[in-house]
């Protein structure tokens, strides 16, 4: 992610299309998926095979397992839009899925609204927060925005506890419970999908590129005629409307929000470790952090025991010294280094 | 006008302790350049130390105060030595994930030691009040303020006054000039980190024996801490305890004049204190420098 002082003559958003090229989405070409049919082919398989897997009797917790990670992808994939591509790391981003989650409660209790037209409610709830938090916080560089976004979100948890008349408080709100565990793993496994293809075509797109160029070099890209203001909130908009929208499905899935659990702190560390394991800024990091993690701890974790925060403490120290590319990060710089001394040899040096 | 002058001490002697962690969180930052978001947890863990040493040797938190506070500069600078000063020179991302983990990991261990039942450090004087103009305080309150404005005037003179002092405001300044001049970074950054760690082990100890705190607290005091250091300006200790007083003036009036539901809305307050600042003067009240200097 170091930015070198920028070279007369290449423009700023070029030279990170140019470095970033060589980062995921090639990193993986140059391997052996060379062949885009192929990626493809391979990408419908595997989504064949998920569509049809429920049909095949599995029980309640499997079925949770995987859209457990589904979601995970969700969260990680639209995380990774604002904190990996533009650079604006959002340690608070909870708070979008705690506006989700209480944006559908709120109008099922208060309204009598039936849930599934809150739906489409929470994503709107996310894009006004993020409107109104972004607009200022987004001129702040670096770590400020970092922090001060931790703060909206320990700031909504606040509010969620104190106007106790209006959300419940502490008590929280009980919705009523429909368990239907296929319905689920095919929304949260539709939501995967789509924020993975829109990342993809993200990374492709002219927007895209300008995120990479406000992350590579804000004030080069601003001279180029990037408007960054805009880039980056429609970056943290984008990204916050998906949290709001996952945040409303998981209430209604779990049938009960408070705001300790819809403003989680453990939330804000399993997105920044999942995405770091995978690779921030990356198109693919962000899903296979979540799937790699969310497996991981399954099978040695199991529940969430009274130690969980010191385990998920020690494994992101791990990974930011060890890992601080992500497993594509570091995959592509192996693929992209090969890639260099091939091509020095045919230089015949 | 009786409570409104009680409402007012109180919210100074609270901007105190602010004061004093803020200025820990401050020094690293504007020195390093690292966020620490284990800054909380740090806090906690001196109040840890002397509820501790209180519990089970009986010793006066003032008494052990300045104990732990060496304990506290030994643990910052095994911190920086350890971790923290290998992603120093990386993206800040990087110091913000490892400082969260390391946030993370703290709470664990106290949980794990102390349990999630919030405790007190009694003293024998944990029930006195201190009569001051007609106005009271609490006696631990007393001394927290004051254990406040005495270590900021001496980490004042150190800052300024002193070899080590001007060699970390140089570092501050600019790294490479002072690399020039044969300072060792490295060593500077260990002794920025160990000073800031021993001032919020300090306002630990201190708050210790005023309020009851448990291992979940960590992020909120971050969280003031840092409210203070973007209203007053990174490296400006007026700046910083004028920020601390305002913080606390804003969280004792809430407190009082708010109905019911003002004691829970000092995050709240602060945070949208800090947006409207941020919206008025995008670089802080301290304004003129970028922010993103770091200095």
């Amino acid at each position: 992610m170091s930015s070198g002082t920028p070279t007369i003559g290449t423009a700023p958003h070029q030279k990170a299309a140019d470095r970033l090229s060589a980062a995921p989405a090639r990193g993986l070409a140059s391997s052996r998926f060379a062949d885009p049919r192929l990626r493809a082919g391979l990408f419908a398989a595997g989504l064949a095979a998920l569509l049809v897997t429920p049909a095949f009797g599995l029980n309640n917790s499997a079925l949770l397992l995987l859209s457990t990670v589904f979601m995970w992808i969700g969260l990680t994939s639209s995380w990774n839009i604002i904190s990996g591509f533009t650079g604006y790391v959002d340690f608070g981003h909870g708070v979008f899925f705690g506006i989700g989650g209480y944006t559908a409660g709120l109008l099922v209790t208060h309204v009598d609204m039936p849930f599934w037209y809150t739906v489409p409610l929470a994503p709107v709830a996310g894009l006004v927060f993020a409107l109104l938090v972004g607009y200022p916080l987004l001129r702040l560089r670096g770590v400020y925005f970092s922090i001060a976004m931790l703060g909206a979100f320990m700031a909504m948890r606040e509010l969620a506890l104190v106007f106790r008349d209006f959300t419940g408080g502490s008590g929280g709100i009980i919705f009523k419970a429909v368990i239907d565990r296929t319905l689920f793993y095919y929304v949260f496994l539709g939501i995967a999908v789509a924020v993975v293809l829109g990342t993809v075509w993200l990374r492709r797109s002219q927007l895209g590129s300008s995120m990479l160029a406000v992350r590579e070099n804000e004030i080069g890209a601003e001279a180029r005629g990037i408007n960054t203001t805009a880039v980056k909130l429609t970056a943290f908009c984008v990204s916050g409307a998906i949290t709001a929208l996952i945040g409303s499905l998981w209430a209604y899935q779990t049938a009960f929000i408070d705001p300790a659990i819809m403003f989680r702190d453990i939330l804000l560390i399993n997105l920044a470790l999942m995405v770091t394991l995978g690779g921030l800024g990356t198109v693919w990091g962000p899903a296979l952090g979540a799937t790699v993690f969310i497996l991981l701890r399954e099978t040695l974790w199991g529940t969430e025991g009274e130690d969980f925060l010191l385990f998920f403490g020690v494994a992101l120290i791990v990974v930011v010294l060890v890992l601080p590319k992500g497993i594509v990060g570091s995959l592509a710089d192996r693929a992209h280094l090969a890639r260099a001394r091939r091509a020095g040899k045919e230089d015949g040096r | 006008m009786g409570q409104l002058s009680q409402v007012v001490l109180d919210g100074i002697v609270l901007g105190g302790f602010y004061a004093l962690i803020a200025q820990g969180l401050s020094l690293v930052f504007g020195v390093m350049g690292v966020l620490n978001l284990a800054h909380g947890e740090c806090v906690l863990i001196g109040a840890y130390l002397a509820w501790t040493a209180q519990h089970y040797l009986g010793i006066d938190p003032l008494v052990a105060l300045p104990v732990i506070m060496v304990l506290g500069f030994g643990f910052g600078w095994v911190l920086c030595k350890t971790l923290v000063g290998r992603v120093v020179e990386r993206p800040p991302l990087m110091s913000l994930l490892l400082t969260f983990g390391i946030g993370a990991v703290a709470q664990g261990v106290l949980l794990r030691l102390f349990s999630s039942t919030p405790r007190v450090t009694t003293t024998s004087y944990s029930d006195d009040v201190v009569n001051v103009f007609g106005l009271t305080i609490p006696t631990p309150r007393a001394f927290m303020l004051l254990g406040a404005v005495v270590i900021l005037v001496l980490t004042w003179a150190l800052l300024n006054r002193t070899r080590v002092g001007r060699s970390i405001q140089a570092a501050a300044q600019n790294k490479a000039a002072a690399r020039v001049v044969g300072i060792d970074i490295g060593a500077v950054y260990a002794i920025a980190f160990g000073i800031g760690i021993a001032l919020v082990f300090a306002g630990g100890t201190l708050l210790g024996s005023a309020q009851g705190f448990y291992p979940f607290l960590g992020p909120l005091l971050t969280m003031k801490a840092f409210a203070i250091v973007v209203l007053g300006g990174v490296g400006r200790m007026t700046g910083t305890v004028l920020a601390a007083m305002v913080i606390g003036l804003i969280e004792t009036m809430l407190a009082s004049y708010v109905p019911s539901v003002g004691t829970g809305l000092g995050i709240a307050a602060a945070f949208i204190l800090v947006v409207l600042v941020l919206v008025v003067r995008p670089n802080g009240i301290s304004g003129g420098k970028q922010v993103t200097a770091g200095v």
